[in-house]
């Protein structure tokens, strides 16, 4: 007869000993494989993301709040570039291609983005492909949308249905609707397993108009009425963020004129006359002359410069002016994975105490079932079984429990993910794939090169779950054969 | 020439309030032939059950010598003594002591396993067959009755072959009918296999099936 069977039948024998004590342990691991899997495939998402963005340029702020905002489309906007900063920018002859971006309403939480059509041409993923309209085709006009996988499916919009945005980039009641401004889905983007799953993109002029048509019924902008508010907007010297501010487009802002005066041109909606760029008439007068036309600002540009020569020059470049401030995305995702990494760190270490915690019930359990056993014990040591035999037996017992523990937590783990991966999915628009292996991050090279995390984790429980049942397998080895036999 | 033989054994029970040990057996010369069946009488707590354990080895005397064939089992070292009982001695024990996670015939087979015995399901199959349980098998212990439970006993007692076969009140659960068919199969099953068999009892009408009974008391110094 095997040891694995002899092995099998004691572990059957206490079933419900056995498997709630797996369990506790799979419980633990749990945690910590959704922890570790989870942080793992979303830093490669986000590296993936940003991978595809070389620089993004945006007002003064957080450069990590503008890629967010700009690459991951979360959070709000750090503010505004004028118009004609974006047409300098293009015209650089180092950069390749700039994209503008402006934001400010949402529909049903999906963000509208404003942007150029070239926008689905130019920009290439991490899969070297571009956004690319999968039916329909591109906006030609103002009012026209294209929406991304997600938005599709969760707003079961399709193509040629009309949709009203709601103020602000986030879904709020309170927001205002635009009810005189209904958007036609005219395409739906490719799957692209990115945050633009998620987007609505429209014209930069619709961003605009939605904007004009909802003006106070005086005639002015409401901008033009909170200009005239004595507080906040002429306070020069009040920081330029203003990141608790939902409701953060252009002509809705409430702070544009104090992070102008920081900033000259920066946040600014529009430049007062005289101060305007070149070609650049005032909001009001745009409104007035030729409606829907004019674009005055926008919230970020994506730039791809030529060469990857110019890439740190022009960043400096950006960030010495005073107009405005560029940001490398691969490198605040990393920062933002070095803050995150903390919070990381100490989810871990709770799951792997709580590990520990349930392995020591791997003791108590076995210790607990000894004193049943004991005559047992004895009995095979009358058989002619050895101490060693015994012992062995029972921390195999005990190994095996614990590492039945980390099997039923790997699963479980992963089985997390899978519940919670397509609300991540949807928050974020990054996919997860919970059933995949997790790479091992400590170790030396040759082990982490070929053995996934998950492995590790099981043959962790194993080990652990071996040295717990070191204690009761003592005190089996020390049974009083004689005794046990005659009570 | 004794397949048995022991010569001034004395086992002491050291106790720890006394100064002096308390003696338990003293016995100058006892011994059991090859194949010879053999019941040894005494009240309980007369030492019958220390007997068996010293002659099985798992307690050693407090001196004297026990030997089983060549072998001196009081001079060998614990392992080896695990061996040697596994290989030489089966165990048939008072209360049933079968394996309450295993079946019938794994409670057989585990008896092999010990004594590095290779033969498999069909000898394990063949020696329950003898004990009139071969269709009980794959039941457990719990699905057993006693007697039946006990006679799997005999058959793992007997998996190896042993030379000697050590029974203690092996029928004392039981009651009179069960208690002679158990008692007919170790005496056949311990016959058909040239084993010796030595029972304790207290019971007379145990003794009275066996052709040789012997009162402890009778050779033991100890009263």
């Amino acid at each position: 007869m095997h040891t694995l069977t002899v092995i099998y039948r004691n572990l059957r024998q206490r079933w419900l000993s056995t498997c709630l004590t797996a369990l506790s342990i799979g419980l633990g691991v749990a945690l910590v494989t959704a922890i570790t899997a989870l942080r793992q495939q979303a830093q490669a998402n986000f590296d993936n993301v940003a991978a595809s963005y070389e620089l993004v340029v945006g007002a003064k702020g957080s450069p990590l709040q503008l890629v967010l905002n700009t690459v991951f489309h979360m959070d709000v906007p750090v503010g505004n570039l004028p118009y004609s900063y974006y047409r300098k920018l293009k015209a650089d002859e180092r950069v390749a291609y700039a994209v503008p971006l402006a934001l400010g309403d949402n529909y049903r939480g999906f963000r509208l983005v404003g942007t150029e059509p070239e926008y689905f041409e130019l920009v290439r993923l991490k899969d070297g492909q571009p956004v690319a309209v999968a039916q329909g085709r591109t906006f030609t006009a103002d009012y026209e949308a294209v929406i991304g996988s997600i938005v599709a499916r969760e707003t079961g919009l399709a193509l040629g249905q009309t949709f009203v945005a709601r103020h602000g980039v986030e879904d709020t009641t309170a927001a205002e609707e635009h009810e005189e401004a209904p958007f036609t889905v005219v395409g739906i983007l490719r799957e692209t397993g990115t945050p633009l799953d998620r987007v609505i993109f429209i014209s930069l002029g619709s961003v605009h108009e939605i904007h004009r048509e909802s003006q106070s019924p005086a005639g002015k902008s409401l901008l033009e009425q909170l200009e005239a508010l004595p507080a906040e907007p002429t306070a020069a010297g009040s920081p330029p963020e203003d990141k608790d501010e939902p409701d953060h487009h252009h002509h809705h802002r409430k702070t544009p004129a104090a992070s102008a005066g920081d900033t000259p041109g920066g946040n600014k909606p529009a430049a007062p006359p005289g101060q305007s760029a070149p070609g650049q008439p005032a909001p009001s007068q745009a409104a007035a002359d030729v409606p829907g036309q004019v674009i005055d600002e926008v919230t970020a540009i994506i730039v791809k410069l030529r060469s990857p020569g110019y890439l740190f020059l022009m960043h400096r470049e950006i960030n010495k002016g005073k107009d405005a401030q560029a940001a490398l995305p691969g490198v605040e995702v990393q920062k933002l994975f070095t803050i995150v990494g903390t919070v990381d760190r100490a989810l871990l270490l709770v799951s792997v105490l709580v590990v520990v915690v349930a392995a020591v019930s791997v003791l108590v359990a076995i210790y607990n079932s000894l004193a049943e056993r004991r005559r047992e014990v004895a009995v095979l040591r009358a058989l002619g079984a050895h101490r060693r035999t015994v012992f062995g037996w029972l921390v195999w017992e005990a190994a095996i429990t614990a590492a039945l523990g980390g099997v039923v937590g790997v699963l479980i783990g992963h089985a997390l993910l899978a519940a919670a991966g397509s609300s991540l999915k949807f928050l974020s628009g990054l996919p997860l794939d919970p059933w995949r292996w997790t790479r091992l991050e400590v170790g030396p090279a040759w082990l982490t090169a070929y053995v996934p995390f998950e492995v590790a984790v099981i043959a962790g429980t194993l080990l652990l779950g071996a040295v717990m049942g070191l204690l009761p397998a003592a005190l089996a080895y020390r049974t009083n054969v004689a005794r046990h036999l005659s009570e | 020439m004794s397949l048995l033989q022991i010569r001034q054994l004395r086992v002491q029970y050291s106790n720890p309030e006394d100064e002096l040990p308390t003696p338990v057996l003293d016995i100058p010369d006892w011994g059991v032939a090859a194949g010879e069946q053999v019941v040894l009488l005494g009240a309980s707590g007369s030492g019958k059950t220390t007997l068996l354990h010293v002659v099985a080895g798992l307690i050693l005397p407090t001196s004297g010598e026990v030997r089983l064939g060549d072998t001196d089992i009081t001079r060998l070292d614990e392992a080896s003594r695990d061996r040697f009982r596994a290989a030489n001695i089966g165990y048939i024990f008072q209360q049933v002591h079968l394996l309450p996670a295993f079946t019938a015939l794994e409670n057989v087979l585990l008896g092999m396993k010990f004594a590095d015995n290779r033969a498999g399901t069909a000898e394990a199959l063949a020696l329950l067959e003898s004990v009139g349980l071969r269709e009980r098998a794959r039941y457990f212990p719990r699905q057993l009755s006693a007697g039946q439970q006990q006679r799997v006993g005999i058959a793992r007692a007997l998996a190896n072959r042993p030379r000697l076969v050590l029974a203690d009140e092996p029928t004392s659960a039981l009651d009179a009918r069960h208690r002679d068919v158990v008692i007919d199969l170790m005496q056949r099953m311990c016959q058909d296999i040239g084993a010796a068999l030595i029972v304790v009892t207290h019971d007379e009408a145990v003794a009275r099936r066996f052709p040789t009974a012997v009162r402890l008391a009778d050779i033991n110094h100890v009263h």
